[in-house]
């Protein structure tokens, strides 16, 4: 008679219990507080960034274009940035001049294992053609100035062409490991 | 129709309270007598003999609430049809639920002369204090309307997986209660 005698005490039961229990609604779920709110957003967040990870890591073009080119502006300068696909070349690059204008000798050459330099001189008028190789391997270069980038092929090896907009007599490239300018 | 003025339809002896009173609460009145009965039929006479119980007692009762005096009738009355009718069956959502406090309290032989069903409504009352507002929703509408676990799943919002666990942990804390109280020896 054990539960014979908590029926009977549940009918001892106070009004406000029983009200309770007619009256009660539940909380709504289906809308999103403050914090879900806050929660379900970061969750997305989490998800995009995932995806996009994943897409990197899967895919080569993405990954190429988002590990590009990122310029930097400072103080006048434009700062390139390159970190992307590293392109196997051969050993050593050489650069060598074939022709210059008729009228043009050469008046002073100099190669390291760093730098390369060559000045040609036209003595009627005097102009100067001076060509500078810099191998660089930071993967930075200095342009002063806005730019055009475009991408470009040298003796078979892709590079970028950095070319300033103000008609300058400075061009500058960039190949796989090394930034060429003259 | 707000309760007060169904109540005043009973003082003014108008029989459109009745039927108001059946408009509002009749779903709530039909689904306790059933869940005690499990028959549809016995429930519907039950309803009804619990509306001109309600006819009877306003006025001069002022009952506030209207649906907890009413309901309270409703069960009362179908309980009593249950114990006339619980020599033949016993498969009704009410003899589950009583199945279940079987272990919450102690044989008759060994309280009954200490505790009388008034005392120990009070300490459930006491122990309901401690709970949260839905466990007690869920603890009543379990035992005092014998509601089955999806009935009280779809009020609350809950699983009825939920409904249950929260019922067996109810249960053990009731017993541990009403053990402090002294009510188990």
């Amino acid at each position: 008679m054990n539960a014979r005698m908590f029926m009977e005490a549940m009918e001892e039961i106070g009004t406000a219990y029983v009200e309770e229990a007619i009256c009660y609604k539940r909380k709504r779920r289906g809308s999103l507080s403050g914090s879900r709110l806050w929660r379900t957003a970061a969750a997305a967040c989490l998800a995009v960034l995932l995806l996009f990870g994943a897409v990197i890591a899967v895919s080569p073009q993405v990954r190429a274009a988002v590990l590009g080119w990122v310029k930097d502006l400072s103080m006048g300068y434009g700062r390139y940035y390159f970190a992307g696909e590293e392109v196997p070349q051969p050993e050593r690059l050489t650069y060598r001049i074939t022709a210059v204008p008729d009228g043009y000798v050469e008046l002073e050459r100099s190669e390291t294992d760093f730098a390369a330099m060559a000045i040609y001189c036209e003595k009627e008028t005097g102009r100067y053609l001076n060509f500078q190789c810099t191998f660089g391997e930071g993967g930075t270069v200095n342009v002063s100035g806005d730019c055009v980038v475009t991408p470009v092929t040298v003796r078979g090896l892709p590079g970028t062409s950095i070319v300033p907009r103000i008609r300058s007599t400075i061009t500058a490239w960039y190949g796989p490991k090394r930034i060429c300018s003259s | 129709m707000e309760d007060e003025e169904i109540i005043d339809l009973f003082f003014r002896r108008s029989e459109q309270a009745i039927g108001e009173l059946e408009a509002k609460y009749g779903g709530l009145c039909h689904s306790l007598s059933y869940n005690i009965l499990g028959n549809w039929e016995d429930a519907q006479e039950c309803v009804n003999d619990a509306y001109l119980g309600t006819w009877n007692a306003i006025p001069p009762e002022h009952p506030d609430p209207l649906a907890a005096f009413v309901c309270r009738i409703v069960r009362n009355l179908s309980l009593k049809r249950y114990n006339f009718n619980t020599a033949v069956k016993r498969n009704t959502t009410f003899d589950i639920a009583i199945s279940e406090v079987e272990n919450c309290i102690p044989a008759a032989d060994d309280t009954e002369s200490r505790w009388n069903a008034k005392e120990l409504a009070r300490e459930i009352e006491s122990f309901l204090d401690t709970q949260s507002r839905e466990n007690r929703v869920i603890f009543m509408r379990r035992y005092w309307f014998a509601d089955t676990y999806a009935q009280i799943g779809e009020l609350v919002g809950i699983s009825e997986k939920n409904v249950s666990v929260r019922l067996v942990r109810l249960r053990k804390q009731l017993r541990a209660f009403l053990s402090e109280k002294g009510v188990l020896v």
